[in-house]
């Protein structure tokens, strides 16, 4: 098996357009940071326009405010919609890619089992999710430190802004990023399933963005239909549970609690649901895949 | 022995359209069994089932006594195969997809090992490139040591010749023949050209419409008392009257004023010729086919069932 | 300063008071007075319904006749607007002057209840309350209505520096406006308890709590500290 997912990873990181990817997300965390290091009070001015009535904010509270830790998190929000776009032009690849090809054929005339074929071309996709999110680390929250310093953290949510002291922060990120794995690897789950269905890639790409899209809106619309029967059960609505790692618990006084996290039970709820999406990705994958006739 | 292929009863349909309907076939061990048939016979629609890329919608295959169902990894370890034209990684070079190829079966050559086999098809000197730049012969070959890599007993090869120059067909027959006869395995080639099918086949299968329309040993249909011979001459009282009293010619059709085919013994062309002459009678052109690729043409061209179904 | 005063009618709760109103305001001022500038560190608090905030080790830097600056130089604060006052001198800053009316002794506390009226009409305070500790000749409570600001609330309790009326805790409570940010912005996690913010999206009253310790009084504070 490690033999295997070897050569799926060689595939996977030989090839160029892999790393339009990692350069396109680069470009991306780039821009941000340039357009923050440059304008970013403006930026700062914009999020405290609902607060200016109730507070003072001097130039060091602004300067403090928009620190490293505030633009990884912007950084994060942002990419929220391109991330699965990425993850799926690789997943999406895995079987379609190889169908078009015609090296589909070269594998499945070889000793080794479908099933063994989808976990192999599976697991070398979830390294994939890991490799750009290690990448995305890198560039938004080490990149965004050295340029912009640390600081408390500030998250502003519709109805409450949560604070966190600096030192109370690098964990949550590291946990965000780990949740952050796993709900990008449902992406590819998602993906792998569509390109057992096509025999050429560009399909379960689009595919795979257009129901991650719909789904999103369908998550962030406040319909009330959709909020108790469709909204709980959308896998895009777990997606963002990286985000209750920055959502802290507060005393009777409203001081924030050191190491707290408001609803770790349903960010772990979030946790169970996005990895019951894998396993279903997976099973209904390997079941379609054992079944597929390779005419490609 | 027991045969090294038994298929038996095979039917494949997509949808309402028949593509194979129940094949049967034995391949003996040691064999190179020719699969010959037009394009859409059903020829590469078998090879997949034996491969199982396809899955059948009804019938039975045995390979090595063993059920090809229950036992695919085990039968896959020992079968090599190019299905149709051999894709490869083409970012990756000739050793690399051959060394994935290795790795894929479960074995892991060393490097020379790997030069050994690319030397075997002619691409030593190729073999760091990148296989994007290969030409169709040479991914030919390439997709010829990827199917030996693991040293197979039973090699399929779908329309090995496809694509290639004359050089190119010939060196893929050669190889074949080696691989036959110097290192003892069984063959499967399939290929819609006769020509090819009778230099390297020991036996053969017809396939047209998706059924079988013959099988039977080479040898046994190479017969040379056997041979058409198509003749353009005038017809005319002394060409009939030559043609019926030649006790060595079996049948006779005429295929318009000018055409027409005989079957008889190769030998006799030239006492045909020269009763013909004798006789007054004008022959522009004399052509001798054998009796296989006449025979090959009327099936495709007929709904005729010849020989018994093998079971 | 010169205070004009002008004594209004008291009501018969007031009887028994030794000082009058005059006295006492005076009192106070006079601790209050003898502060020019001061640097405290704090411990501060900031309790609104909308935010959660940790605990923030601040300095706190005040200077006549009236800027005070609280900064976090290692971390985030959210000041409330209106800060200034936290430093009771602010209650006497205006020029113009403010008429007393005493209301005698609250019940519970029996602090004495003082009311300054502004006498400038377009004074941006309108309405101030004192609740002083006559014993002490310290103002434990007062409540200030703006025109623009509406009204906040002070609690001081003393300890060290009590003769420079200075507090060693102060509660300032000011009106904070609504927040709402669109969830089209903040792609907030639902995580599905149905629980509502206790945010309602309307206007609020906050209140920042300072644990003063370590004033360095009248040893300079240099202006820069307020630009």
């Amino acid at each position: 098996m490690l033999a295997l997912l070897w050569i799926e990873l060689n595939k996977i990181f030989r090839r160029p357009r892999t790393y339009i990817a990692f350069g396109a997300m680069a470009a991306i965390v780039w821009l941000i940071q340039l357009a923050l290091y440059f304008d970013g009070q403006a930026y700062v001015d914009l999020l405290l326009s609902n607060l200016s009535g109730s507070f003072e904010f001097s130039d060091l509270f602004k300067t403090q405010l928009l620190n490293g830790y505030l633009i990884c998190f912007v950084i994060l929000n942002t990419l929220l919609i391109q991330m699965p776009l990425l993850v799926a032009l690789v997943a999406g690849d895995a079987i379609a890619g190889e169908a078009s090809q015609g090296t589909l054929r070269f594998q499945l005339t070889r000793p080794i089992s479908r099933t063994q074929l989808i976990l192999v071309k599976f697991l070398a996709s979830s390294v994939y999710v890991i490799a750009l999110l290690l990448w995305l680390a890198l560039l938004a929250l080490l990149g965004s430190v050295l340029l912009f310093g640390t600081n408390d953290l500030v998250v502003l949510r519709s109805t409450g802004i949560e604070q966190m002291q600096m030192d109370d922060v690098f964990w949550r990120y590291l946990a965000a990023f780990g949740f952050a794995a796993v709900a990008l690897t449902t992406v590819a789950a998602l993906s792998l399933l569509l390109s057992v269905l096509a025999d050429n890639p560009i399909g379960p790409i689009i595919a795979t963005m257009s129901v991650v899209i719909v789904f999103t809106i369908l998550s962030e619309m406040n319909i009330p239909i959709y909020d108790t029967t469709v909204k709980p059960w959308l896998f895009t609505t777990h997606m963002v549970a990286w985000k209750g790692f920055f959502y802290v618990q507060a005393d009777a006084e409203g001081t924030t609690i050191r190491g707290s996290i408001e609803n770790l039970p349903a960010v772990f709820r979030s946790l169970v649901i996005l990895l019951g999406y894998i396993a279903f990705f997976l099973g209904i994958s390997i079941y379609l895949f054992k079944r597929k006739d390779i005419l490609t | 022995m027991d045969p090294l292929v038994r298929v038996s009863h095979l039917s494949k349909h997509f949808g309402s359209f028949e593509a194979v309907r129940d094949l049967s076939f034995v391949v003996e061990r040691g064999q190179v069994y020719g699969f010959l048939g037009q394009n859409g016979a059903g020829k590469s629609t078998t090879l997949r089932m034996l491969m199982t890329l396809i899955r059948p919608s009804s019938g039975h295959i045995e390979v090595f006594g063993l059920d090809l169902n229950r036992h695919r990894t085990e039968i896959l370890r020992q079968v090599g195969a190019v299905i149709e034209k051999p894709d490869h990684y083409g970012y990756l070079s000739a050793l690399e997809n051959l060394r994935m190829a290795a790795v894929l079966c479960g074995i892991h050559p060393t490097r020379d090992k790997l030069m050994q086999q690319l030397e075997f098809v002619g691409l030593a000197d190729r073999a760091k490139s990148p296989v994007r730049t290969f030409s169709q012969g040479m991914k030919q070959r390439l997709g010829i040591a990827t199917a030996l890599v693991h040293d197979p007993s039973l090699i399929i090869l779908d329309e090995p010749t496809n694509g290639l120059d004359p050089q190119g067909i010939a060196d893929i027959r050669e190889l074949i023949r080696q691989l036959s006869r110097e290192q003892g395995k069984t063959l499967i080639v399939s290929s819609h050209l006769l020509s090819e099918i009778e230099l390297i086949a020991d036996s053969l299968l017809i396939l047209h419409r998706g059924e079988k329309r013959m099988e039977g040993k080479m040898s046994d249909l190479l017969n040379p008392a056997e041979t058409v011979v198509e003749l353009e001459l005038e017809h005319s009282s002394p060409t009939d009257a030559v043609l019926n009293a030649s006790d060595f010619i079996q049948s006779i059709d005429w295929r318009g004023d000018q055409q027409c085919c005989v079957r008889m013994a190769k030998n006799r062309i030239p006492d045909l010729i020269r009763s013909l002459a004798d006789a007054g009678v004008s022959v522009y052109s004399v052509r001798a086919r054998h009796s296989l690729e006449y025979y090959f043409l009327q099936l495709t061209q007929t709904e005729t069932h010849v020989g018994p179904a093998v079971d | 300063m010169r205070i004009h005063l002008f004594v209004l009618l008291c009501l018969i709760g007031l009887a028994g008071n030794a000082q009058t109103a005059e006295e006492l305001v005076k009192s106070v001022k006079s601790k209050l007075d003898r502060v020019t500038n001061y640097s405290a560190t704090g411990k501060m608090k900031t309790n609104v319904i909308f935010l959660k905030a940790p605990i923030a080790k601040v300095q706190v830097y005040f200077k006549k006749p009236n800027q005070l600056r609280i900064l976090n130089e290692k971390g985030i604060s959210f000041i409330p607007k209106g800060s200034m006052n936290m430093d009771l001198s602010q209650l006497f800053i205006d020029p113009a002057g403010f008429d007393l009316l005493d209301l005698g002794a609250d019940k519970k506390t029996g602090w004495r209840i003082i009311k300054l009226l502004p006498r400038d009409p377009v004074s941006e305070v309108v309405l101030s309350t004192i609740y002083v500790d006559a014993a002490a000749g310290l103002i434990r409570r007062s409540s200030t209505t703006t025109r623009e600001n509406g009204t906040f609330e002070l609690e001081m309790s003393y300890g060290t520096f009590a003769e420079y009326g200075l507090a060693d805790k102060v509660i300032f409570s000011f009106n904070s406006q609504e927040y709402k940010l669109p969830k089209g912005i903040t792609f907030d996690y639902d995580d599905g308890s149905g629980k509502k913010s206790a945010a309602t999206g309307k206007p609020t009253k906050g209140r920042v709590e300072i644990q003063y310790t370590n004033y360095q009084i009248n040893r300079g504070v240099p202006d820069s500290v307020f630009r």
